[in-house]
């Protein structure tokens, strides 16, 4: 009976043991960031490794948003600085409250066709943690299908008001 | 398919390392209180892995019980004292289980526990890719936890709902959420796909019950795990309440075993409380217990044309539904090499369990009648979601029974087959049908709740859908991520056709009266044409403009 307790204390100790080592391999990528290790910023289509851009968008008349992908949750909160042709403007950032590892940032909008340096820099410290170089070609793409069309085309084209979906479903 | 699971698995535990290991230790805490109490009151003959693969399905019952409490404290209580002494009453729990099995405990207790941590492990990878938990259904649930979580000390409580709808999983998802902090859709997600690995464990018992099996009980988790798409399907459609009702229903299948009338009223009441169809399944299994006991009591002859008549009922229903094309989709997991395996393994054993055979085929007759009976003007009693996803529970219990003809090697080789069949055929990911949200809808929705001013209007995409026998529809129901407008901004949303013409003067004069300020435009085949608003400047304004997501202000409603 005490060898089979012995056996049940061993193993809980050799799980506790390995669990430590797990969780001290996942803290070991330390919640500090390498001042001298400026990653490259890619769209997250080419590469999530690191920081990417999700997607460029249009943000009222004359501003522009710059969506990025996390990636890692306990990265720095940042700020992006955009320059084209010299001219540098800031483009402070929000974390998706719904989904943190997402972030967004806005400011001035850049001409389409030129050239933009974008550096991301942590709110604390200033430091460079990450930079690269986009070229807008368009900040809207539509993103329907030519299906879609027809079949809106096809419809009815009178709307009648339902209400907001509520208790009914989903279904009980 | 399925060739990053494992680096999806991981990446998702590096990410989410601290929540996850919050929720298994909620899981493990639920899965103790319950372990103990049944090591306590069950008689000697159940073994260890029986109790604790029983009780890995009766975790919900005690997390739900202090979840409440923590959610009552909550209310009447500041934060920190409020939290307190909920940890307090659970490390009393905890402290009484552990007392109660210390040394008792055997090795036995093991490889269940095992198995379900390495489904836990193969489910995680789902969340790698999603944004925020699937299809419209989940916004709904989401919007439920944010009134739970947004009442602040009693002041502001209200019920979230506007009528009767079951809550249970909710207070969870609450109370976590208010010791974790973490994102709710985040907890959703990883809590969903934990339950899914939990929802076999429990046939453990049942099988090891019934047959004194352990290769049986393992052969019948892994039918349930990997045999069907069903039930890992569910989670893309957010059908959280309905898996987690499914632990507690086997729970009280096998609490029925244990004799223990308290545990048992309160695990129905439980179960119905998470899901209050819970109730209908409890009344098919009743019913079909019933059916078998007298059926037991028929002389041979007529027992063979009993059993004949329901066999021949069912496949009658079945042929039935495979010809409605609103029920159809209930079978198309379960037409596939594995139910035909199942059921030949459960005909070969008959003899053996005759009356144990007889009650899943009689669960399952009653459960496709329970889609054709109407519970109220819109309702019937069971509809196709819900079969869709439970039907895996009788026929694994069947394959598990089945198991005890076959020698150990071929069920063993047999367990592999269907092990490999799902990493090949089954998808671990999302499904496309369902992923309502993308990163750029995330942006645009969290830009909407800061700028957007707290009475505006927002149209949103929606279409009318059909769940049940009559072809009901379940009106205006979201198709794309438009449904996640109000839990998460706030903001009142206006469910509009997925077809509306807004170049159309008549569409016009209706937004202007119904004050629709503001319309939402996703990325999925049913989000409103992004193009046409560009073509009419003077009535509609691009806001805001992702590639996937934009946002419309309507304007010049007052310009005639």
């Amino acid at each position: 009976m005490q060898k089979r307790y012995s056996m049940i204390g061993g193993a809980i100790a050799a799980l506790l043991l390995a669990a430590f080592f797990v969780i001290r391999g996942f803290l070991g990528k330390s919640t500090e960031f390498q001042s001298q290790n400026v990653a490259r910023i890619a769209l997250c289509d080419d590469s999530d490794e690191d920081l990417c851009v999700i997607s460029f968008g249009k943000n009222g008349a004359d501003g522009m948003v710059i969506a990025f992908q996390l990636p890692r949750a306990d990265y720095p909160a940042f700020q992006a600085i955009a320059t084209n042709k010299g001219v540098e403007n800031i483009y402070p950032c929000e974390a998706v409250a719904s989904a943190p590892m997402i972030v967004y940032c806005t400011g001035a909008a850049t001409p389409l066709g030129e050239s933009l340096a974008i550096e991301i820099r942590a709110i604390e410290g200033n430091i460079l943690i990450a930079r690269g170089d986009f070229t807008l070609m368009a900040l809207m793409v539509a993103s329907s299908s030519s299906s879609f069309n027809a079949v809106i085309a096809a419809d009815e084209k009178i709307i009648a008001p339902t209400p907001t979906p509520g208790a009914g479903y989903p279904n009980p | 398919m399925n060739n990053d699971l494992f680096a999806n698995s991981l990446y998702v535990i590096r990410q989410n390392w601290g929540l996850v290991l919050f929720l298994l230790a909620f899981i493990f805490w639920g899965t103790l209180l319950v372990f103990a109490f049944l090591k306590k009151t069950a008689p000697r003959q159940f073994s260890d892995s029986e109790l604790i693969a029983l009780a890995l399905g009766g975790w919900p019952l005690p997390a739900l019980l202090v979840s409440l409490l923590i959610i009552f404290l909550r209310i009447v209580l500041p934060y920190t004292p409020a939290l307190i002494l909920a940890l307090a009453v659970a490390l009393a729990g905890a402290g009484w289980a552990i007392r109660v099995v210390w040394r008792k405990i055997t090795f036995a207790f093991l490889p269940p526990v095992l198995f379900f941590l390495v489904f836990v492990f193969l489910r995680l990878g789902f969340a790698a890719e999603t944004i925020l938990p699937s299809y419209f259904d989940s916004a709904e649930h989401y919007r439920i936890i944010q009134v739970i979580l947004d009442s602040q000390r009693g002041i502001n409580f209200a019920w979230p709902t506007n009528a009767y709808y079951h809550l249970g999983y909710h207070f969870i998802i609450a109370a976590i959420n208010l010791i974790t902090r973490a994102a709710v859709g985040q907890t959703m997600l990883l809590f969903g796909q934990i339950v899914l690995a939990a929802i076999p464990m429990p046939l453990w018992f049942l099988i090891h019950r019934a047959t004194e099996s352990k290769t049986a009980a393992i052969f019948g988790v892994i039918l349930a795990a990997f045999g069907w798409f069903m039930p890992a399907h569910a989670v893309n459609w957010g059908k959280y309440p309905a898996l987690l009702s499914l632990l507690l229903i086997q729970f009280t299948l096998g609490v029925l075993a244990l004799k223990h009338r308290g545990l048992l009223v309160l695990s129905a009441i439980v179960s119905i409380f998470i899901h209050t169809r819970a109730a209908i399944l409890f009344g098919a299994c009743g019913a079909a217990w019933i059916a078998s006991d007298l059926w037991m009591r028929q002389p041979s002859m007529r027992r063979v044309m009993l059993a004949a008549l329901t066999l021949a009922m069912l496949a009658t229903l079945t042929l039935y539904i495979g010809g409605n094309p609103i029920l159809d989709p209930i079978l198309k997991p379960y037409w596939i090499w594995i139910t035909l395996l199942t059921g030949l393994l459960a005909g070969s054993v008959s003899p053996s369990f005759p009356r144990l055979t007889f009650f899943p085929v009689a669960v399952m007759l009653f459960m496709l009648i329970g889609l054709f009976i109407p519970a109220t003007s819109n309702l019937t009693l069971l509809d196709r979601p819900l079969v869709e996803i439970t039907l895996f529970l009788p026929l694994a219990f069947l394959g598990g029974l089945g198991a005890t003809r076959l020698p150990k090697f071929a069920v063993i080789a047999l367990a592999v087959v269907i092990v490999a069949h799902a990493a090949l055929t089954y998808d671990f990911s999302p499904s496309d049908c369902c992923q309502l949200v993308t990163r750029d809808d995330a942006t645009a929705l969290d830009w909407m709740g800061r700028h957007l001013p707290a009475d505006a209007r927002v149209g949103i995409s929606s279409a009318n859908l059909n769940f049940d026998a009559y072809g009901r529809p379940m009106l205006a129901a979201g198709v794309d991520a438009g449904i996640w407008v109000a839990p998460l901004t706030g903001r009142l949303s206006v469910p509009l056709p997925d077809s509306a013409d807004f170049t159309s003067q008549p569409t016009r004069d209706l937004l202007c009266g119904q004050q629709v300020t503001y319309i939402y435009i996703g990325s999925k085949a049913q989000s409103f044409d992004p193009n046409v608003f560009e073509t009419i400047q003077t009535w509609y304004d691009v806001i805001f403009s992702l590639p996937n997501a934009k946002i419309i202000q309507v304007i010049n409603c007052n310009v005639q």
